[in-house]
Formats: structure tokens, sequence, C-alpha cells
């Protein structure tokens, strides 16, 4: 068996965030590290985020951080990751990409506690940089530029501290230092300039601005204290207030810190571990600082890093849940709770605390929220709502944030007006009043014996003025030459000049028109019976009458391309007939209506568009890649089908066709981000766009449209306006990412087992947590726990609840409240007792002995695992009766599945097959996070250091036991080297880098294959599709081979290592590193293409079809 | 040191293993190669940030606690087994 694996959800978690100006010039940006994927955020002045760049770069970034050379404009960013190389990196405006400026070796790979990559330090000019690992390691490399002001970087230079303690002697009275290192660039050394001892506690350390700015020196954030630090200068403690609510044997720890600096002055904000923060004030003069000042500023959720942007934002990028964007409102300046280190009092007990309640947010207000479903803690896949496509019903965030989100694969769209209208509609159009226009005029829509007309203004409202016919439907509205409309109805064409003069076209005789095409110079109706007419906007801005056509048959479709730059007309038009074929005709002056070429398709087609496909790398402004003009069609059979035209011959080449739905696809032409994109109307919208050089096909999160128009106000730049019913609906669509998929949040609530309503599977995860008493809790409230987060208690206390939910209508049906302390997961047990889908009633409670962590029904009897005991247990009517059971596992069972009359049971160290005889086992120890059974013989599983793994029966054991009479009870008690007497065969290996918690098999498009997804702690979705062609297998690998050749990872680390950094990686193609072929500079793509004997046209071809399989 | 115990296998091993923490030798002690293991782990979880994450999600604490904890246990690993002699 072979894999493709690809990751259908980014990770949406952050591991840390760090600003700056890395396009040059004054915008502020942000670049977030995802675990294994960088991206580039950009806050726009209203404060919405936009992600500019995403890209995945196979490893585990671990640090970042950015620094800027003097006078330069420009920020670089240092990611420190588990390459064992020091790679910087540079922001292209131009290409939308991140250059590698320099990349350093200094070790053998890996994430080890010797080796730098860990921390990194920037010095205060930029001039020097030090990456240190976790322990002893570190490393410095200098800074410079050459003579043409290009970055350089030395070669490292050492400042490790030579002693090491192997024997844990010294660890006994181990004392944490604060040492600062001085490059001395004439020497080019580095020196341990002053070491002190300090608080044992010591977590984190914040420069203080020096030079004219400042005191210069450190903050060190220990548990409980801020000390300031300076070489020479005493040291200044403050406490940290505490919540009057923390227990006292719990400490206060700072999480994440953020610096503000403006000319005249400079502030700290420290979050602590339950998301106060804190503003930190230095009061210094002549004689170094004299007070430091520690005050209540806000509460948050807990971050884990902050960015202060000179925008006056503040970026917090949660460490679990959603981030957020927020604005300033003040700085903190009135009076709250503060701590000083001139008021510290130190009494016997030690340093007297300073306490403070938490408040509502009273300098901070959240302008913008980036979704993240970090972590994802268990996830179902399932059609509950019976719609085309499953949706995936994931559990996420942890403690007051948990929500169960569903997820459905498109993109996400913001609804902005829904009005009814008189009747229902049948088009919509929009249309400018001039060429240069920036907005839409008026929106025109059609009935099936009328036409009403919206102009567009500070409100929408019906104009009768326009000059538009409003008694009879309109089968096409544009705009045509430079400042005229055009409304064809099925009579003429009736052609509305700017300064309101109107010509009148009649049909001849008894004809009515029936199809139009035109791009705003050119327009060609299609009468019944199948004639074409042609007509041309001439010098003067009358429309002409310039050639007629007579077809074998009625037309069902027509289109004509979009006028090319700097050219009077486009030479193709394209028409569709009933006869199943596309022709293309010219209409060239020399060979005007003439066949260019004929496609045959499968199905009469419905609608047209060509759309001009600049298959660049996206950058800003566009491309620099030759357009290719696609021809889109949409077959009454439901099928999109694509080809490409070729500019100068107009011949039809490399097409592809796509199921999209059960209705003929409509396809309308609309702009995202500025660059032509299509919208596709079946039974669900689609939209067919470029993102990152792929043309993505992806559905839209919305219902069922008929028609649809770009429309442009001040409003809303790029939004649609489409008929769906009786009403109209104005929207936009949020975002562009690859494959993103759209969360609703149904319920922000306590969840630890979930049952989907009418489903018989729970889907338990341990979390501890601890619950705010009854539920009376107020959304309004000012003190939510979403914001706050729960009191925190001691670790022994559990409390839970089981809900049962309808996702319809996001309500919860039953909430079982777990009530003692002791009786938390052995009362789970209960939750398979289901009682009619909608409640749950307690039945009885059975007292065991340890906790069981996993449950699974087997041939009507429930299957308990207890600690490392499997036991079988019947429905009794007082407890659970005793059947029998295996006390044989060596460790802690976590998931038990049944199918048939086999168990597969995954154990957090070892997963085994088990008929209450363990027949087979594997060979390898495992942690196990998440297992599931794909087979009669094959299990999937995957362990908490990101491995995905199938197990399988051998085919001679399977049969076997499946003849063997005693089940192999015979063989089980001879036994084999303490397992079991057979063992597993791995046949699939693969390290995806994130943990993964849950594993379903399922299929995620109408007839397309099963794959296996996963989610992940750090919020991301991914899918396994098995291969199904020997050719296939054949061309990724081979694709995979090259592209880790010519496209290593861009922070350094070995494609091959990372996807083998447990295991060795075994049958699994990685499609991520696959995708990342377009972004390819062209003769590198053709380079590969040559050595695979295809053209790079056919490789993404194939990508699209692979996607297209899964999703 | 003379010039030619430089070059013998056993001041190149030493040498090695005070550069790289954590490579063993034919002598180890159970108790420092369990130490070893032991920080070996700490680092990787801080190193591995999902994996801190999921602990984290686990005990009920923020992330950085729980790098922290891992932290101060990586450096003060005193003895895996109590009441072992431990050989100097």
């Amino acid at each position: 068996m072979y894999l493709y694996n690809l990751t259908l959800q980014q990770a949406t978690g952050i591991v840390s965030a760090i600003n700056g100006n890395f396009s040059g010039g004054k915008i502020q940006e942000i670049v977030v590290a995802r675990g294994k994927i960088l991206s580039l955020l950009r806050p726009d002045e209203l404060g919405k985020l936009h992600t500019l760049h995403s890209v995945e770069i196979f490893g585990c970034i671990r640090s970042l951080a950015q620094f800027r050379l003097t006078g330069a404009q420009k920020d670089y960013i240092v990611v420190g990751s588990d390459s064992v190389r020091i790679v910087i990196l540079e922001y292209n405006k131009e290409k939308n990409v991140f250059d590698k400026v320099h990349q350093e070796t200094f070790g053998k790979s890996g994430c080890r506690r010797i080796l730098p990559g860990q921390y990194l330090a920037i010095g205060p000019k930029g001039r020097a940089v030090m990456i240190g690992a976790c322990e002893k390691q570190k490393l410095v490399y200098v800074l410079n530029r050459d003579t043409a002001a290009r970055l350089t970087i030395s070669s490292p230079l050492e400042a490790h501290k030579s002693h090491q303690d192997s024997t844990g002697v010294a660890a006994g009275e181990a004392q944490k230092h604060l040492t600062f290192y001085e490059l001395d660039l004439g020497l080019n050394h580095v020196s341990r300039k002053w070491s002190e001892q300090v608080d044992n506690g010591a977590n984190m350390l914040v420069t203080v601005p020096g030079g004219g700015d400042g005191p210069s020196g450190v903050l060190v954030c220990a548990e409980n204290f801020v000390i300031y630090k300076n070489q020479g200068h005493p040291d200044i403690r403050t406490v940290i207030p505490r919540r009057a609510d923390l227990p006292e044997e719990r400490g206060v720890l700072i999480m994440s810190a953020a610096t503000h600096k403006q000319k005249s002055m400079f502030f700290f904000l420290l979050q602590t571990e339950y998301g106060d923060i804190f503003k930190v004030t230095l009061e210094h003069g002549n004689d170094g600082v004299t007070e430091l000042k520690i005050k209540y500023f806000d509460t948050i959720p807990v971050t884990a890093s902050m960015c202060v942007l000179k925008t006056g934002f503040l970026f917090a990028a949660s460490e679990f849940g959603n981030h957020a964007l927020y604005q300033f409102q003040a700085i903190g300046d009135d009076p709250d709770v503060e701590s000083s280190s001139s008021t510290l009092m130190e009494t016997e007990e030690g340093f007297q605390p300073v306490f403070f309640q938490p408040r509502g947010l009273k300098n901070l207000v959240r302008i913008d929220q980036a979704e993240s479903l970090m972590p994802i803690m268990d996830m179902k896949i399932a059609n509950l709502f019976e719609e085309e496509t499953p949706q995936i019903y994931s559990l996420c965030g942890r403690g007051p944030r948990s929500s169960l989100r569903i997820l459905r694969p498109g993109l996400a769209i913001s609804e902005m007006a829904v009005s009814q209208l008189p009747g229902v509609p049948s088009a919509v159009w929009t249309v400018k009043k001039n060429v240069n226009d920036a907005f839409d005029a008026y929106i025109v829509v059609s009935f099936a014996n009328a036409t009403l007309v919206l102009s567009i203004g500070e409100t929408v409202e019906e104009v009768s003025d326009s000059g538009f016919l409003d008694t009879t439907p309109s089968l096409a509205i544009s705009l045509i030459g430079d400042d005229s409309l055009m409304q064809v109805q099925p009579n003429g064409i009736r052609h509305i000049r700017e300064d309101g003069r109107i010509n009148e076209w009649r049909t001849p005789g008894k004809r009515t028109i029936v199809k139009v095409g035109s791009n705003g110079l050119q327009v060609v109706i299609a009468l019944s019976g199948g004639e074409l007419i042609y007509f041309e906007v001439d010098m003067t801005g009358q429309l002409m009458e310039v050639e007629k056509h007579e077809m074998s048959g009625d037309v069902s479709c027509l289109d004509i391309a979009p006028v090319p730059e700097g050219r009077q007309r486009s030479r193709f038009l394209a028409v569709g007939s009933y006869d199943n074929t596309i022709r293309i005709l010219s209409l060239d002056p020399d060979d005007c209506m003439q066949a260019l070429s004929v496609q045959s398709v499968s199905s009469p087609p419905e609608s047209l568009l060509f759309l001009e496909v600049k298959a660049s790398i996206g950058g800003e402004d566009g491309a620099d890649h030759p357009a290719n003009l696609f021809l889109n069609a949409g077959l009454q059979n439901g099928v999109l089908f694509r080809t490409v035209v070729d500019m100068i011959t107009g011949q039809l080449s490399d097409s592809r066709s796509r199921f999209l739905g059960l209705r003929a696809p409509k396809l309308f032409s609309v702009k995202v981000r500025g660059r032509p994109a299509m919208l596709c109307l079946s039974s669900r919208p689609w939209l067919g766009y470029i993102h990152q050089g792929h043309f993505l096909l992806t559905p839209l999160s919305y219902e069922a449209l008929e028609f649809a128009a770009s429309f442009s106000s001040d409003q809303c730049a790029e939004g649609v306006v489409a008929v769906s019913g009786d009403t109209l609906r104005v929207f936009t669509i949020e975002q562009s990412d690859k494959g993103s998929y759209t969360a609703e949040e149904r319920e922000a609530a306590r969840k630890e087992c979930f049952e989907a309503a009418g489903m018989g599977e729970n889907g338990n995860c341990t979390m501890n947590q601890m619950e705010n008493g009854g539920d009376d809790e107020d959304k309004e409230d000012p003190l939510s726990d979403e914001q706050y987060g729960y009191p925190k208690a001691e670790s022994s206390k559990w409390v839970s609840c089981i809900r049962v939910l309808d996702p319809r209508t996001a309500t919860t049906t039953c909430l079982l409240e777990l009530q003692d302390n002791e009786a938390a997961f052995s009362v789970s047990v209960c939750v398979l007792f289901l009682e009619d889908g909608r409640s749950l009633e307690l039945l009885h409670k059975t007292q065991v002995e340890g906790v069981p962590l996993a449950l699974c029904q087997f041939q009507g009897r429930l299957l308990a695992a207890i600690g490392s005991v499997l036991r079988l247990y019947d429905l009794g009517k007082k407890r659970l009766l005793r059947k029998c059971e295996n006390k044989l596992f060596p460790n802690t069972i976590v998931s038990i599945q049944t199918y048939r009359d086999r168990i597969y049971v995954g154990a957090s160290k070892r997963r085994d097959e088990n008929q209450l005889y363990i027949f087979a086992d594997d060979v390898v120890p495992r942690w196990l996070t998440a297992s599931y059974h794909i087979d009669f013989d094959t299990m999937a599983g995957a362990d908490k250091f990101g491995n995905v793994y199938f197990v399988r029966l051998p085919q001679d054991v399977s049969d076997e036991i499946e003849e063997d009479p005693t089940g192999g009870k015979i063989k089980w008690e001879q036994g084999r080297l303490n397992g079991a007497p057979d063992k597993v065969e791995e046949i699939v290996q693969f390290h995806v880098g994130d943990l993964v918690t849950s594993l379903q098999k399922a299929s995620l498009i109408p007839g397309g294959g099963e794959c296996v997804l996963y989610g992940t702690v750090m919020g991301s979705l991914g899918a396994l599709l098995p291969f199904t062609s020997r050719d296939d297998v054949d061309f990724f690998s081979h694709l995979e081979m090259h592209m880790r050749q010519e496209h290593p990872p861009l922070c350094g680390r070995d494609h091959m290592a990372y996807r083998s950094a447990y295991f060795p990686v075994k049958d699994v193609i990685d499609g991520d590193l696959c995708e990342q072929f377009p972004a390819l500079p062209l003769d590198l793509q053709r380079k590969i293409a040559d050595e695979l004997d295809r053209t790079p046209g056919e490789i993404l071809k194939k990508l699209e079809e692979v996607r297209n399989k899964i999703i | 040191m003379q010039a030619s115990d430089r070059f013998n296998i056993n001041s190149q091993l030493e040498h090695l293993q005070a550069k790289y923490v954590g490579t063993g030798h034919a002598d180890l002690n159970r108790f420092e190669w369990a130490v070893n293991i032991q920080r070996d782990s700490y680092a990787s979880y801080i190193g591995h940030y999902p994996m801190l994450a999921y602990f984290a999600v686990a005990e009920n604490e923020s992330i950085g606690r729980e790098r922290y904890n891992f932290m101060q246990k990586e450096k003060t690993i005193k003895s895996c087994s109590s009441g072992y002699e431990v050989k100097c």
C-alpha cells in the first residue's frame, strides 16, 4: 500500500510570533511560526488580519527573531529550527516568497539538547545573533554587509561553557546564572563579560533598551518576581501581583513579553500564565534605574507570543484557541493595582504579595480574530446534515475556550446583505456607468417578465431613470464601449448612450435572442434556430453589426474571450451546441466566424467562460508567468470541463474535467484579490482561483445559488451579488487560502466526551480541567471564563460532564454532570447506554479498580480497558457483570476497536490484537495517541512523537487464526519472547511532524476514494490517500525525489530526514512537498518535467487530479 | 599530557565526550546513562511544541508553565533511583 499525504488545513496554532517591517517601508507585519509552517500576516488599517504568504518548511520551528542592519529599512528573519542550521530569511515582496539569504550548518540534525536552535538573541544594533541550545552550546554569528549592501554572515564563534555535569552532583546545588556576553568585533571573539547568580525560578529575559533610549540591562522574569539587572547595578526586584483567588502554593510565571519603544518612552507588557497582562515601567536617571513598577493592564487569554505594533495594535497569539488582534484604547496610565520595587516589603515569611482582581478590558479592545483549531482533541467525520459531502466535527480548544466546531471544506464567506425580492429572479448583473469607474452603478435583476434596476449608492434602491427597459426580461446587461450600457432582451438589443440617447436593434421576423456573449467591445447573440450575429463597438461608440453566421442547430451557450491588453478585439468566440460540442470561432476580420477548433464533450454544455490565468507565484502585483487562456465549460451532467486555448491558433489542448455537483455549473467571472477568478454555481457554489501558482477549485461555504455577478462598491471592493430563491444576496469571499476549512463554532462550552446525536460513537479525551461551579455564567459577563480562565485547582481535582448535542440547532439535548471527583472517569462507562439518541439516563455506576481509558462495544457487550486489564462486561440490572478478562498487557491500554470477532487494542506502549488471547502484536514500542481500524487485518496508529503508521497482520497468520477452532488459544499459551506468538508487519510509516490526536477513515467527496484523515494538536487536518495505480506511485515518488533535490525545504532540514525523524519513512509520498512544484521558477519546473518525461502542465494536472480525489 | 597521548583513542573519546554532552562510553554507569536519557527526553519535549501542548492539555497548565517545569527538571535531575551510590 502506498499513500499520498496531503495537508487539508494547515496548522492554526502559533509557536512564536515576531513583528517588524519585513517587506520594507513602514508597513507593520507579523511573522508567525506554526510548528512546521512559517507565515506572514499583515493587519490592514482597519485591523483585519490578512495572511500574505504561508509556507511549509518541513522542519520544526523552535524560535524566531528579527533583526535589522543599521540604517536599513527592512527586517530579516532568523529561524531556529531542528535543522541545526542557522537560516536567515528575507521576505521578497515582488514574488511573495521568503528568500533564503544565508544558511549555515553548525551540527548534525535533530532537535536535541546540546544542539543550538532553542533560543535566539539579537545584538542590540543587529550586529550579531546568538543561537543557543537548552544545554551548554551557544554560537554567535556576526552580521554585516558587503560593498553591495548585501547581508553577510561570519563563521560561528563559540560561546560555550565547557563544564558538564554528567553525574548530577552539581545539579543538587544548581544555580542559575545570568551572563552578559560581549562580542569584540576587533578581536572577533566573544567574551563572557559578566556573570551573576539569579533567582532559580528565572524563565525569561527581556531586553531593556540602552544607549540613548534607556538605562540598558535586562528584566529577569522569574516565578513571582521581575528583577532588573545590569552590570554594576544593584538588583531591583518587584513582586508580580497575584490574583486574589490563586491558591497560595501556586507561583506566577511570565509567559510572554512585548516591548513598546517610542522616542520619548518605553514600556513592557508581560503576560502571566493566567492571562493577566502587566505594564512594566522603569524610573531611571543618571544613576541608573531607581524604581521598577508593575501595573495591572488587562486580561486576555494566555498567549504564546505578543507583538505590539507601531500602528497601535496588539497581536496576541493564543496558546490554545483563536488568536486575536487588539487595539490600544489607552496605555494604562489610569491608576490601577500596582506593585513597585520601592514599596516591596520583605517579612519573615518572604516578600509581601500584592493582590488584584481581574476586571473587564479597559485598555484594549478586540477588533479581529484569527481562527485557531488548536488543539484538536478529537474528530469525527459524518454526514449528519445529509449534505453532499460529510462534515468534520472536531473538538477544539480546551478548558473554558473549548468548542465543538463543524468543519466543511470550502472558503469562508461573509454575508453582507440578504434582501427579499418581489418574485423569483432568473438572473442578476452589476454594471458600471463608465469603464474608469471604480464601483458599480446598478444592480439589474431579471425576472420572468420584468427587469428591476437598483442603483448602488449609500443605500441600494430601485430607480426608473436608468434607461433600461423594465417590462421585459433581460438576457444580458453590460457596459459597452467606454461609457454606454447595453441591455439584451429576447426581442432586441437596447443600447443606452451616456447622454441618454437610446439605440434599439430589433430581431428580424419572429426570431428571439436566446444567448448572448459579450466582452465590453464585442457582442455576439444567438437567435433561436441557431443563427449567430456578431456586433462590434466602433470608434464612435456605436454598436455595429459585423457578421452573421448560421449554425447547424440551436446554440446552448456563448462566450467571448476578454480583450487582450492593447488590442481592439478578442479573437475567440466559444459556442456550445446541443450536439455535445464546443466550437471555437474566429472573430478576426480576415476569417470572421471561421471555426478554429472543435471539442466534443460528454454532455451538452450549459455555460462557457474564458478565463485568462496568469499562473504566477502570486506576487503582490501579479505575474511573471505568461498568461494562459482557459476555456471553462459547465456541462449538463454537472461536470466542469477546462481546457487550454492556444493564444494564437485557438487550438484546444490539455483538457481536465471535474464533477462539481448535481446541477449543470453556471460560470461567472469575478475578481479575487484583484485577479480574475471563476465562480461556478452547481448544487453548491465553487470558486476557481489562483493560489501560489496553483489553480484551485474550492467550494464556498454557502448555500446553492442561481446566478451571480461580481459586485464592487465603496463598502466592499470585491463582493459578489447573487440570487437564490427569491432573495438577493451580497457577500464577500473572505480569504483565498489554500484548502481552507471554515469552522462554524457551534457552542463554546466544556466538553470532554461528545456524542454526535444518532451515532454510537464517543470520543473521550482526557482533559484535566476545573469547572466553575454551576452553569450560571453569562456570555455577556465581563469576567467570562473564556477570557479569564477557570480558577486553578489542585491537579487531583476533576470535573467533567457528558453532553449530547444536536448539531443542527447547536443545542444541548442532554447534559450529565458528573458529581464526585473520584467517579469522573469510571462513570463514563454509562455513555454506551444511549437511550433514544436524544438524552441519556444514568442507569448505574460500576466501581472499577482503575481508570478506564477506553471503552468499546463488542458483540452486544462492553469491553473496558482498566489500566492494563482488558475486560468484557455484560449489562446487569444493578451494575455491569464481569465476563472475562485478560491481564497480560504490558502497559496501559488507551484505545480499543472491534471488528467482527477481533478486538484491536492500542496500549500506550504497544499495539496488540486480541481475542482475549493476544495473538499478534507489534514489535515497536509506541506511545499511542490515536488508532483506527482500517480493515480486518490492518490498523492505523499515531504516536506522541508525531508518527503515523499502519500495521498489518501477515496473510498466513490471519488465515491460520481464522481456521483455528480454539481462536489461537494453544498458540498463545506457548508464547514467544514475552509477547504474542505472532507479530504484525509495519506497512506504512510517516512522520507528520505534529502530534496526531485522531484518525478516521472517510471519503470527503461523493464517489471519491476513502482516505485516512488525521487531526493534530496544532490544529491541522491532513489526509492519507491510498494510490490505486502503480504508475501514479512511480510518478509521484520520482516527483518527490526531484523536488527533494531541486527544492530543499526552506529552513534547511533535509526532507527525507524530517519525514523519517523517528522511523524511516515507508511507502508514503509527501504531497505537501509535491504541491510546492508550481512555486518553483519556470526553468526548474521544466527541468524536473524533462526528467519525468512530461511537460510542466502535465505535472500540474496530475497534482490537481490527486488533490481532487481527496477533496 | 604528552604529544603522543593526544592521538590515542581514549583521549580522543574524552575530547568527544566533553564536546558532545550525552555521548556514552564503556564505563558509563547505569545512573549516568539514565540521567542522560531523561535530560534528552526533557530537551526533546521542550523542542517539540506539539508535544508540549499535548502535555499542557493533559496537565491543565499553560504551555509556558510546562516548558518551565521541564527546563527546571532537565537542569536539576539528581537521581533516577533513590539510594544509588553515585560514582564520581
